[in-house]
Order: C-alpha cells, then sequence, then structure tokens
C-alpha cells in the first residue's frame, strides 16, 4: 500500500490536492470510526441525562429559557385548564400553551415555524427549540426545594 | 517510506482501539450504576386530572408505562365527555335498551351498584343528570330552580339501573338518566395500576391519581410509606400522616370542586335524595382500604351523611378505616388508626369507637 | 495563482450549481424535520468537494460563500444564512484538511465535511441559546451525516470520471 501512495505522489505538479481517491480505503474507516464515536458518546450523554431526569419522582414543569435565562416556569401538576403566556417581553407574538400537564409552543413569529411544529411536551427532557427567538421550552423534573417533606405523598 | 507508513498505520490504529476500549469500559461502568438502585416515575394527565405512578425495582420503567396505559385504557372506556366510551354508549340508550359493554364497565358498574346498596344510596353513579344541571360537568356553573331540582332528582335512584350477567349489559331503564362514574374510576383505576404493577418485578410503588393515594411495599430504607391527609383548611399543609404500607388513602371534599354565588358556596358532592349539593358538617373525608374501589365511594358516600351516620356506618362494617376533618376542624379517626395514623403539629385527633 | 478567465466562467458555474441543488433539496425534505433553521441534507456539497479537487480551497471558499449569500438573498432568512455559513465553513475546513493529508478518500473527506458541517450548526445553536440541550439532536444528525456523506461520495466519482480525459501520458486532470 506504501507503493501506490508514492506512486501517486510522484505524479503530481506541486500543488497540495492530488487526485482524489475514488475508491473506499482503510483510512476512511477512522473518519467513520471517529464521526460514529462522536455520535455514540453524544448519545449516551444524552440518554444518560434523560434517565436521571426520568428517575426524579420531583414535580413537572415546563420551563422557558431565552438567552440560557429562565423566564417562564410552571408548575405542570397544577394545569387544567388552558393557559397562555407571552413570556418573552416585546415579542407578543410568541406564545407557550400550558394544558392538561402538556405544553407547547402555540405561536411564533419565527420564519420557520419549527418549534410550534414540535407539538406538546410532557415527559422530562422533551423540548422545543426556536433559535431566531433564542428561546427553548423543556420540561424538567424537579423536587421540591423546600426540603424535607414530613410525607412522601399527600391524599386530597 | 514504506516503513515509517506502516508504523504510522499501526500507530494510529492503536490509538483508535485503545480510545474505543476506554469507552466500553466507561460505557459498562455508567450501565451498570443504573441497575442496582432502579426507580422510574411517569407522570401524565387522565380522567381530567394529574396522575402520578413511581415504582421501585428491576422492572420499574416498564412497569409504570404498562400501568399508564392500562389508565389511559379505562379512561377510555369510563369517561362521559368522550362520545366513543362505553359510558356514553350506555347513557345514549338510556330508556332504550341495554348497552353491551366490556368486562372492566361491567364490574366497575356492579361495585358501584353495591356500594349503592351498602350505603343505602348515599352514594349513586345515576347521579349525573344532576351534576348537568349544576353546571359541574361543563364548568358553566348554575343555581337552579326547585322545580329543575326536583325534575332532576326523578332521574337518580341506582335501582333504576339493571344488570345482566350473562349477556353483560348495563341497562339504565328510565329515559334521560345518565350515569357518571367519576366517583369510582379512580379507585377502581389505582386498584388497576397496583395489579399492573405487582404483575412486574417490583418492589415497592407509590401511586397519586389526582390526589387518590395508594402505596405498597417499603421504602428504600425499609421504612413504611408516609401518606399525609391534607388539610381541607390549607391545602398546602396536611391534618395528620398515616405510616403504613399496603393502603389506599382517597379523601373527598368539598373543597374539591366548587362554586360561589350569592355568598353561597355550592360543592360538587351531591346528595342523590334532594338533587342539591349535600349539606354536610364534614369538610373532608379519608377512607382507608385495601381496596381502592370500596375507599372511591365510601369517601363520597360518607361525606353525604354526616359525622355522625358516617361514624355508625363505621361501626357496622369496620373493613376500612376512615379520618373526618368536621367544617369545625375538628379530626375524628376511627380507632384502627391508633399507631398509624398521628395529627400534624398543631393538630390533635379524637379516635372513636 | 492566476486565474484565466475560463476559471471564472467554472466558477460561476459551480456557485450556480450548488445554489441549484441546494434550493431544491429544500423543497423534497420538510426543513421542520430538523431543530436548525435552514438545516438540509447537504447535497450541494458535491459541487464543494468537486470544487476542491478540481480547484483548491481559495476559489472553493469563495464559491461557499457566495453560495451562502445568494441563497439567503433567495430565500431571506438570516438565522439560516448564519447557519449555513458558519456549517460551510467548518465543512470546508475539515475537508480541506483531510484533502491535504492525502490517504483519505473521497468517502473519507465527504463523510468529514458532512459530520463537521452539523457539528458547527449544532455548536452554533448551542451558543446562540446558550443552552446545552441542542446537543441532544447531535447523534442523530450525525449517523445521518455518515449516509449523506457516502451518497455525495458516490455522486462524485462519475462526476470527476466525466470532467477528466485521462491522458495515458501524463495521467493529469484535463478540464
Amino acid at each position: 500500500m506504501g507503493q501506490r501512495f508514492t506512486e501517486n505522489a510522484k505524479k503530481f505538479d506541486g500543488d497540495s490536492r492530488g487526485k482524489p481517491i475514488l475508491h473506499f480505503v482503510k483510512w476512511d474507516l477512522l473518519v467513520l470510526g471517529l464521526v460514529g464515536m462522536l455520535a455514540v458518546t453524544t448519545f449516551l450523554s444524552v440518554y444518560l441525562y434523560h434517565n436521571h431526569m426520568k428517575a426524579n419522582t420531583g414535580d413537572l414543569f415546563a420551563v422557558l429559557t431565552v438567552d440560557g435565562e429562565e423566564v417562564l416556569r410552571v408548575d405542570l401538576s397544577q394545569s387544567t385548564e388552558q393557559k397562555l403566556y407571552s413570556p418573552i417581553e416585546g415579542n407578543p407574538d410568541f406564545v407557550v400553551c400550558i394544558e392538561n400537564g402538556q405544553a407547547c409552543i402555540e405561536k411564533s413569529n419565527c420564519k420557520d415555524q419549527i418549534c410550534v411544529a414540535v407539538g406538546f411536551l410532557s415527559k422530562p427532557g422533551d423540548m422545543a427549540v426556536c433559535i431566531p427567538n433564542r428561546a427553548v421550552l423543556k420540561i424538567v423534573s424537579e423536587e421540591p426545594s423546600s426540603g424535607e417533606k414530613p410525607y412522601d405523598v399527600i391524599s386530597q | 517510506m514504506l516503513f515509517s507508513n506502516q508504523k504510522q498505520i499501526c500507530a494510529h490504529a492503536r490509538q483508535y482501539l485503545s480510545v474505543c476500549l476506554l469507552c466500553g469500559i466507561l460505557l459498562s461502568s455508567l450501565s451498570g450504576c443504573g441497575a442496582k438502585k432502579n426507580t422510574a416515575t411517569v407522570n401524565f394527565f387522565s380522567m381530567n386530572t394529574y396522575m402520578t405512578i413511581t415504582a421501585y425495582g428491576k422492572e420499574a420503567d416498564l412497569a409504570v408505562e404498562a400501568a399508564k396505559l392500562r389508565v389511559y385504557e379505562l379512561e377510555n372506556l369510563f369517561s362521559r365527555t368522550l362520545d366513543t366510551s362505553e359510558v356514553s354508549l350506555i347513557n345514549q340508550n338510556a330508556g332504550i335498551k341495554p348497552a353491551s359493554v366490556s368486562a372492566d364497565t361491567y364490574k366497575v358498574i356492579s361495585l358501584a351498584l353495591e356500594a349503592s346498596r351498602e350505603t343505602d344510596g348515599a352514594f349513586d353513579i345515576t347521579i349525573a343528570p344532576v351534576m348537568d344541571l349544576w353546571g359541574f360537568t361543563t364548568d358553566t356553573y348554575y343555581v337552579p330552580s326547585s322545580d329543575e331540582r326536583l325534575a332532576a332528582a326523578e332521574l337518580v335512584d341506582y335501582q333504576y339501573v339493571e344488570l345482566d350477567e350473562s349477556s353483560q349489559t348495563v341497562f339504565l331503564t328510565k329515559e334521560n338518566m345518565e350515569i357518571d362514574l367519576g366517583g369510582i374510576a379512580k379507585g377502581y383505576a389505582s386498584d388497576e395500576v397496583q395489579r399492573v404493577l405487582s404483575s412486574y418485578d417490583v418492589d415497592a410503588a407509590m401511586i397519586s391519581l389526582g390526589g387518590n393515594v395508594a402505596v405498597f411495599g417499603e421504602k428504600e430504607d425499609a421504612s413504611l410509606w408516609k401518606t399525609g391527609i391534607a388539610d381541607p383548611f390549607d391545602l398546602s399543609s396536611c391534618v395528620g400522616i398515616l405510616t403504613d404500607t399496603d393502603i389506599s388513602v382517597i379523601t373527598s371534599g368539598g373543597y374539591e370542586r366548587n362554586f360561589t354565588q350569592d355568598g353561597k358556596t355550592y360543592i360538587h358532592i351531591m346528595n342523590p335524595d334532594t338533587g342539591e349539593p349535600a349539606e354536610s358538617d364534614l369538610a373532608s373525608v379519608s377512607i382507608i382500604s385495601a381496596d381502592g374501589s370500596q375507599g372511591d365511594t365510601l369517601s363520597t358516600a360518607l361525606f353525604v351523611m354526616g359525622s355522625e351516620k358516617a361514624m355508625q356506618f363505621w361501626r357496622s362494617h369496620q373493613d376500612f378505616s376512615v379520618v373526618l376533618v368536621t367544617s369545625d376542624g375538628e379530626i375524628l379517626a376511627s380507632k384502627d388508626l391508633v399507631g398509624t395514623f398521628a395529627a400534624s403539629e398543631g393538630n390533635e385527633v379524637t379516635f372513636f369507637s | 495563482m492566476k486565474y484565466k478567465a475560463k476559471d471564472y466562467t467554472r466558477f460561476g458555474i459551480m456557485i450556480s450549481l450548488s445554489l441549484a441543488i441546494s434550493v431544491a433539496e429544500s423543497w423534497l425534505i420538510p426543513a421542520v424535520l430538523f431543530p436548525v433553521p435552514g438545516m438540509r441534507l447537504g447535497l450541494a456539497n458535491v459541487v464543494t468537494l468537486v470544487s476542491l479537487y478540481f480547484f483548491g480551497i481559495a476559489p472553493t471558499l469563495m464559491i461557499v460563500v457566495s453560495r451562502c449569500i445568494l441563497t439567503f438573498a433567495f430565500g431571506g432568512n438570516l438565522v439560516a444564512f448564519l447557519f449555513s455559513l458558519l456549517g460551510g465553513l467548518c465543512s470546508l475546513a475539515v475537508m480541506h484538511f483531510l484533502i491535504s493529508r492525502r490517504h483519505y478518500s473521497v468517502f473519507g473527506v465527504s463523510v468529514g465535511g458532512a459530520a463537521a458541517h452539523n457539528v458547527g450548526q449544532i455548536l452554533a445553536a448551542v451558543i446562540l441559546t446558550r443552552t446545552i440541550d441542542m446537543v441532544a439532536y447531535l447523534p442523530v444528525l450525525l449517523i445521518v451525516s455518515l449516509l449523506t456523506g457516502s451518497v455525495i461520495a458516490i455522486a462524485f466519482i462519475p462526476i470527476y470520471r466525466a470532467c477528466t480525459i485521462a491522458d495515458k501520458n501524463r495521467g493529469r486532470d484535463l478540464y
């Protein structure tokens, strides 16, 4: 294999490009392997993070962040009737809807409407992203911050 | 050139393989972490309320998902607001012909009728027309005239419901009659959830279906579950804590749903005899039992009965335990709860026998 | 390097070809499937690849940037423009690096470029929204890039052969 390389190299005219190799070579496995491993590592970190969230027995909240800052937090367990929010200042066309334990981006002023198309979010880890607004709506599961409760569950 | 190329390839290959190995070790150790202390929770909306199911055990994840699906299944059968449900089918055929139903629906209705007989009509699923009249079904509240109330009360009597076991049918014998399973559906569902969870490798579970609680097994530290009973006058705190397991704790109270008009508060718990919101001296009733359907029906029935008759009922049955909170704030608990139920700080409980 | 008039016409053809492919692929696959506005399968990379092998990094850079600007001019989405520009530049950098190494085939180069394109876009999204959540989309996109990269490499082969008239004596590309 080394000989083929040197033959090719001799055919150059001095620029750094060289002839393209038109068939699969073993070196490509390195590229494919790296890409595959990157995919696996990112997938696992996301998966483990989700699992950690699922195991959390806390309450579910719908949280909206804009530019990384939290602008809206709603407790899903209290959400029976539909409630609409326009949590972004100066942007009345961006509407978040909370209903029946689910959240969604009802309306948005962005061009692609990708965030609206995502639909309802209900499980921890679900999210809808609106890049033009730099907004991320996601469901998180959090232990109540009040610390130790005297009971595990309440009957009402 | 040949030699160095081969060396290069080997070096790269070694690097690549060692990275792979490292990742593999990391991953297996991480996945091993999860298996030891396995817990899973699902939160979802069903039967018009928020539900949480938490299980502990090797098959917890599978168990909670299966339980959730079972609840959705039951909702599709029991929901009065769903046109395609079996309850809707029964209601649409009132006074016309018997409706053919599945085993679950038949079972829950027979349990409901049995409860009606036991409580002498204090619990009655045929209360639906009255609930509609007062606007509790559609959230458009209304105070009806006494004529309207009487007309609606005419359609309320559990004895007008005919069941046929061989053909598995339910017949509402009077036209315009309707049944609403809201007073028993969640209790039945919690029993079914427990059944589903137990069929998996699950050691303990904590269930809350809109405030209808059921617990079984022991917590991680081998202690018993602590179930709080909500204070009807301050929902963020409890009147007392139950320390026990393998029980279902179901509470009914006027505070759950009501509306106020002209200074008077009308609650959603109806008295089947009068066709009006129950005028009870109780603020809440909590039934502690092994059976969720029983807990659900009795909590409503005993609320309607009022404190005296409720205590009488307990004395003559005693196959459950009860905690009553009167409108004066007095906390009464059946004697068999001594040692299990403890009043919270600032509260006092009187055990009755 | 001195470019002749015929070179410039070829650059123009490259730009319009990649523009056409880019627009066409956005019609074929609804953009809502992707988390980033303006995200595409990246089929226009076949033109970038041809351009890199035949013309080198400098003209290709110009072609890619021009294509991004023109796509914006015809589409109008500013955010999409920024993302495609950043993704394109990342992809270019990686592909140029891989080609200069000389022992990667078009498959390696193409897959590397597609992956770099996606990573660049997700990275930009993470920086923009200031949340790490966007990384959740990365695994899927990377697996897809393995596929699209291979497809583009496969498409490249007949194109290259058509563009080269093998000279028996010199074995050098005449174009």
